[in-house]
């Protein structure tokens, strides 16, 4: 039996998030490490337009591990094309890891898909920008861009959203 | 016996199934990124002495033997919500 590259990825991510799992249990401080949003997306699939290729909705949920390495994940809803999507992975901030309101981080997700002919299944390397542009007013809210390229199915794609983290801005 | 044969065991999971992942993960690093992944392998190839044991942690980054020991730094970065 020949096992897919991807599944030994899939398996390697599921053996690092189980591992974090287990050691937050252990964590007297798991709402600092852990960050609950509520998301809406505009994406665009392919290629550059004006407009959209769909809307999407739904959250996304990090781990802060150490100041750099965080785990991340996320589950949409494509509002248009009807799909449902969600990634799991790593992410790396590349940029002051103690500035709350602004971060660049360099990671990959594997990706699933309700509707892998619309949003491809597989492992994507993304880039990704985080920016909370009213600290004082609004520290839950943030704007973010999300550019990864999924590898299977050799697809870019760009993700602009906004976010709303839960539980309060720590 | 080989240091990955440890690790796997501490895992509950077959070495082939460790070593297949890590060599998954490299490969889909590619070449450029992939150096210290490769360098953490072989380590972990070498057999259990005092000395490999050394070498092995000098090769897992601070930040991630801290992660795995259970000790989180956490920050808040609007990134990795994107």
């Amino acid at each position: 039996m020949t096992i897919r590259r991807s599944t030994w990825l899939l398996l390697l991510l599921a053996v690092l998030a189980f591992s974090a799992v287990l050691s937050l249990t252990r964590t007297a401080h798991a709402e600092e490490v852990i960050h609950i949003y509520g998301g809406v997306n505009g994406v665009w699939f392919d290629g550059v337009s004006p407009k959209p290729d769909d809307f999407e909705l739904g959250a996304n949920a990090s781990a802060s591990l150490s100041p750099h390495i965080s785990a991340v994940g996320a589950g949409y809803f494509g509002v248009a094309h009807s799909y449902l999507r969600g990634s799991v992975g790593a992410r790396f901030t590349a940029s002051n890891v103690d500035d709350p309101n602004f971060s660049v981080g360099l990671g990959g997700q594997y990706h699933f898909s309700s509707e892998p002919g619309i949003r491809p299944e597989g492992f994507a390397p993304d880039a990704s920008i985080g920016w909370v542009p009213w600290p004082e007013q609004l520290p839950n809210v943030s704007v973010t861009a999300l550019a990864s390229y999924n590898l299977a199915a050799d697809q870019a794609s760009l993700t602009v959203g906004g976010r709303l983290l839960f539980g309060g801005a720590k | 016996m080989k240091l990955i044969d440890l690790f796997a065991a501490a895992l509950g999971l077959p070495a082939a199934a460790i070593r297949g992942m890590l060599t998954a993960g490299a490969t889909a690093l590619g070449p450029e990124l992939n150096s210290g992944l490769l360098q953490l392998i072989a380590k972990f190839e070498q057999a259990v002495t005092p000395d490999s044991v050394a070498a092995l942690m000098t090769a897992i980054p601070p930040e991630a033997a801290a992660i795995f020991a259970g000790h989180f730094n956490p920050r808040r970065h609007p990134s990795d919500a994107a």
